[in-house]
């Protein structure tokens, strides 16, 4: 086994052996499902449509957003990066490590959260399940690049969280996880195709979940979260620091760049 | 990739450089903005020896390491750490050298045990986990690195640095924060790994620790080299006094006040009187002589050169006066 190996292991044991990381990738997306499962669909009938993939990308999204980047920050605050990088440990790895373990939590979650979505809360099934699965993928791809571009740029946890809540909060409310996008103020729609969560969304509504979702509009969401993914990665690796008292600042504002496959979107 | 084993204490020699010495800094510069850090700083150190790096706070011993170990880009200067650049040469010179940062950075959750698999593996060897036993971690290698003492902590990075085998350890405050047994215990460690051939440069500000344990050491002052040499070597181009200090039975030196050749009283405390003098052996002949006159009885009588920590205040004050 080698060092990348024995790292992304490590990684994902983290995840679970931590407290706050197991809260955020499982206990706190599981409760909030228990919470909308019980409540929304007596509430709002059409909550059940969109329970599976609403509450799989709520959970994805909060490991994700709130997890992964401040976990970064912590590691960076710390100087753990500065003893990785006297060891030979590559930011490549301390970029794609944390979104590989961050996968695998958010599949081991998602399964629960589509079981229980399915068989306690009476959550409508997704038709095509490869589809289902290539959308969860990018979605959640897209969300832990995100999460830790935000990582990478915060110059603290503060500025960090705050970061976070600012894609995590509007994510909640208007991407269609809670409601449908339909039902959404058509004046939002440009904010609203700024969140990778809406994306995935639209992708799981046009290939998964058998709805008469626009096909071309999901296969464009698809490709939004698809070019996101690279163009995080390649953010992630050019504004990477070592160290919080870097001597050459970073262009943090760079990481806005993140946002350019979702306004390209708005023009196709 | 090919995995290498490390055994505990087998540190047989990876590669042959043949330069005698392991590294060579010249002329090194490094600024912060206006701030001149390191000032032209110039030394070697030869392979499988010691070398001390000391300075008050802010002097830039932590900086001139940072830049030898390729953790900060050098303003100006040349340095070769085995024939590499650590400017160029990043990856190379981590398979090469092993580094103790001041302050140690691992993850609270990870276990020594997967402490010596995360950094052995990344440098790719199976590591072998008895090397904790050797640097007394032994019933400690699955207690979460938050969960150990400051000393245990100290004794992990020191154990996670070397555990590739390095030819060359870096190893900056290496014994801060630690009680005396636990210090006594690291200069051991320290000392062995000089003994089975590897370099050691460490920067420290416990005089004390580098005249008991460097080959060689250089005081630092405002980023630049005010003196170099073995310890013997630094002490003795100082202030060449020796302190006598003596205490007799009915205190005959304290109220006869015998005249010494070529040494000054300079305190008397709690029955003993101290002096200073040029010219040792004669001062003391002369005061055993006097008590012996007086019909006094000697208690306690010691002669003391002047230690690396007298030497370095006497440089700091004379550069602070120069400044």
């Amino acid at each position: 086994m080698n060092g990348y190996t024995f790292h992304l292991i490590y990684d994902f044991k983290t995840g679970l052996r931590d407290k706050s990381l197991m809260l955020m990738n499982y206990l706190f997306p599981l409760a909030f499902l228990a919470m909308t499962g019980l409540f929304m669909a007596q509430i709002n009938p059409f909550f059940r449509e969109l329970m599976v993939p609403g509450m799989v990308i709520f959970a994805v999204m909060t490991s994700a957003l709130l997890n992964l980047s401040s976990t970064m920050i912590t590691e960076r605050e710390a100087g753990i990066y500065r003893s990785y990088r006297v060891n030979g440990v590559r930011a490549l790895s301390l970029v794609t490590i944390p979104a590989a373990g961050h996968l695998i939590h958010a599949f081991l979650v998602s399964v629960i959260v589509t079981a229980l979505s399915i068989f306690v809360f009476g959550g409508t099934a997704p038709v095509h399940w490869g589809w289902f699965f290539l959308v969860f993928l990018l979605v959640s791809l897209s969300l832990s690049t995100f999460g830790q571009l935000i990582g990478i740029v915060s110059p603290s946890q503060r500025a960090g969280l705050l970061f976070a809540q600012g894609l995590y909060i509007p994510s909640v409310v208007l991407s269609g996880i809670m409601v449908p996008q339909d039902m959404i103020p058509e004046n939002l729609n440009l904010f609203t195709s700024l969140l990778p969560a809406a994306h995935g969304i639209r992708g799981f509504e046009a290939f998964a979940m058998g709805s008469s979702a626009s096909t071309y509009a999901g296969g464009v969401s698809l490709a939004v979260l698809a070019a996101s993914i690279l163009v995080n990665l390649v953010l992630c690796l050019k504004l990477f620091q070592w160290e919080d008292k870097a001597e050459v600042k970073p262009r943090r504002f760079l990481a806005l760049l993140a946002f350019v496959p979702f306004l390209i979107s708005l023009a196709v | 990739m090919q995995e290498r084993h490390s055994t505990c204490w087998n540190y047989a020699r990876r590669k042959s450089v043949n330069n005698q010495y392991a590294l060579e800094v010249r002329s090194l510069v490094k600024d912060y903005g206006k701030h001149r850090a390191v000032d032209n700083l110039s030394f070697s150190v030869s392979k499988g020896t010691i070398f001390g790096l000391l300075g008050p706070n802010g002097a830039g011993k932590t900086t001139a390491l940072e830049c030898i170990e390729g953790l900060r880009d050098r303003t100006s200067g040349e340095i070769s750490v085995l024939g590499i650049d650590p400017a160029a040469h990043n990856g190379a010179l981590y398979r090469t050298i092993g580094v103790q940062l001041q302050t140690s950075g691992i993850p609270g959750m990870m276990t020594p045990r997967d402490a010596m698999h995360f950094f052995g593996r990344y440098h790719g060897i199976i590591p072998d986990t008895a090397l904790l036993d050797r640097f007394g971690l032994g019933g400690k290698k699955d207690v979460p690195y938050a969960s150990l003492s400051v000393g245990q902590k100290r004794r992990l990075s020191l154990a996670a640095a070397s555990a590739h085998s390095p030819d060359i350890l870096f190893l900056d405050e290496p014994t801060a924060g630690l009680d005396v047994e636990s210090r006594l215990e690291l200069h051991t460690l320290i000392r062995e790994m000089r003994d089975v051939g590897k370099t050691v440069v460490m920067a420290t500000h416990d005089m004390a620790e580098a005249e008991n344990l460097c080959d060689e050491l250089a005081i630092i002052i405002n980023g630049r080299i005010a003196v170099i040499g073995t310890p013997s070597q630094v002490t003795a181009a100082g202030d060449k006094r020796t302190t006598i200090t003596v205490s007799t039975e009915n205190g005959s030196v304290i109220h006869g006040k015998p005249e010494l050749p070529g040494a000054a009283q300079v305190s008397i405390k709690d029955g003993y009187v101290q002096y200073q003098s040029h010219d040792p052996g004669a001062s003391v002949v002369k005061l055993l002589a006097f008590i012996e006159e007086q019909h006094d009885v000697l208690v306690d009588l010691r002669v003391e050169r002047p230690s690396l920590e007298q030497r370095f205040m006497e440089i700091t004050k004379n550069k602070e006066t120069a400044a």
